[in-house]
């Protein structure tokens, strides 16, 4: 192994966030319960100490109730200091007209009263979960973290997704295999008005493919259809089931019940934007 | 801009709530909700019903589904679904942006 190439292993890179983490001092972590930011909460336990970590779970409609539970959980399991606040991104038109940006306009909102709960609380950094992957995607809410000042040092390391999920579960976080869970918004094609009702709707519809045990998926809202994608080894056991998905869906609103023939292809609705290349990548 | 959070009404109507949403439910742009003509959508669906008739595949019928009428949606048994997924990026040209197999009685 050269020199060159023992920089990029996994443990290098983790060696790599550790010393990011002691430079930092204190952190305050923007902690939606998902993959990324339950890594980096428990390593900045492991770095810091728990008297120089908070975990800050930003709370609104479009955060998905089940991601919350898990949130908690591994907070409580892995002694990761939690707390919440409410974020009004709905109220702010620009964020609700949806547009491609949106994500810019919620993480404005998140990062501006995170900002002001960490200087409250003495911490000096505000930390996110960005991963190395997300460097190369359409990432608005990037550019708003940068905007406030906030470090990704998963992204600042070098640390993939993959490499990530390895770590979690060497580290025994139950995590390591989660679905990725953005929020419900995203559900909501670009220029289709984001409202509490419709949030609700995927939420539900969402909840009644998880209860039929689909593992991977995605309930598209589309005004008075929903189009149901499911992962690509799952589209025949959802074609089968189209009679009961139908009612359940038709009972929390919709008109139409559609399933999308190709399956769940994440960041489906990005296709055709550009890249948004994003400082801070290692 | 009037009104509170607005939930549908059922009522067409130009009234903007905060949030940016119709309060009928629509864009928040003013697009309604049918998304472009009904010749253009007609058109579009009678192309992939002659399509999917020269692939023989059996179907009961193709309806531009969605706000924005992008979503062609096919009304046919769950065996059809792995030929239609074949034929996504054809029936895709004909101006659809998504393929699906319609849910529900009759589908």
């Amino acid at each position: 192994m050269t020199d060159e190439s023992s920089h990029h292993t996994p443990a290098a890179k983790y060696a790599v966030l550790t010393e990011i983490l002691r430079e930092c001092g204190s952190v305050c972590i923007g902690y939606s319960g998902g993959v990324d930011s339950v890594f980096l909460s428990v390593a900045a336990v492991d770095v810091l100490g728990r008297e120089r970590v908070l975990a800050v779970t930003g709370r609104s409609a479009a955060y998905p109730g089940v991601q919350h539970r898990t949130a908690v959980d591994c907070a409580r399991r892995f002694g990761i200091p939690h707390e919440e606040l409410e974020t009004d991104e709905l109220s702010d038109p620009n964020y609700a007209a949806n547009p491609s940006d949106r994500c810019y306009f919620c993480k404005t909102e998140l990062w501006t009263k995170l900002g002001e709960f960490a200087r409250e609380r003495g911490l000096a950094v505000v930390l996110d979960g960005s991963n190395a992957d997300d460097a190369g995607d359409w990432r608005p809410g990037l550019l708003a973290a940068r905007e406030q000042g906030v470090r990704s040092p998963l992204l600042e390391a070098g640390l993939t997704k993959a490499e990530i999920r390895a770590l979690s579960k060497r580290r025994g976080l139950p995590t390591w295999d989660q679905p990725a869970a953005p929020c419900l918004s995203s559900r909501l094609p670009y220029g289709l008005a984001v409202t509490p009702r419709r949030l609700r709707q995927v939420e539900a519809a969402e909840a009644a493919l998880r209860r039929r045990g689909f593992r991977e998926f995605r309930v598209r809202h589309h005004g008075d259809a929903a189009r149901i994608e499911v992962a690509p080894a799952e589209l025949d056991r959802a074609a089968a089931a189209a009679g009961p998905l139908w009612r359940e869906l038709r009972e929390v609103g919709f008109g139409r019940v559609l399933l999308d023939v190709e399956g769940y292809r994440r960041g489906a609705l990005n296709e055709g934007l550009p890249v948004m290349r994003v400082e801070g990548a290692a | 801009m009037t009104g509170g959070a607005g939930e549908s009404g059922g009522r067409s109507t130009d009234r903007v709530a905060p949030n940016g949403e119709s309060v009928d439910g629509g864009l928040a742009d003013g697009r309604s909700v049918n998304g472009g003509s009904e010749d253009g959508a007609r058109a579009r669906t009678h192309a992939v019903e002659r399509l999917l008739a020269r692939h023989g595949i059996e179907f009961a019928g193709v309806k531009a589904a969605g706000h924005a009428g992008d979503i062609a949606a096919v009304t046919a048994s769950a065996a059809s679904r792995a030929r239609l997924e074949d034929l996504a990026s054809e029936i895709k040209a004909l101006g659809f942006k998504y393929v699906a197999l319609e849910l529900g009685p009759g589908a």
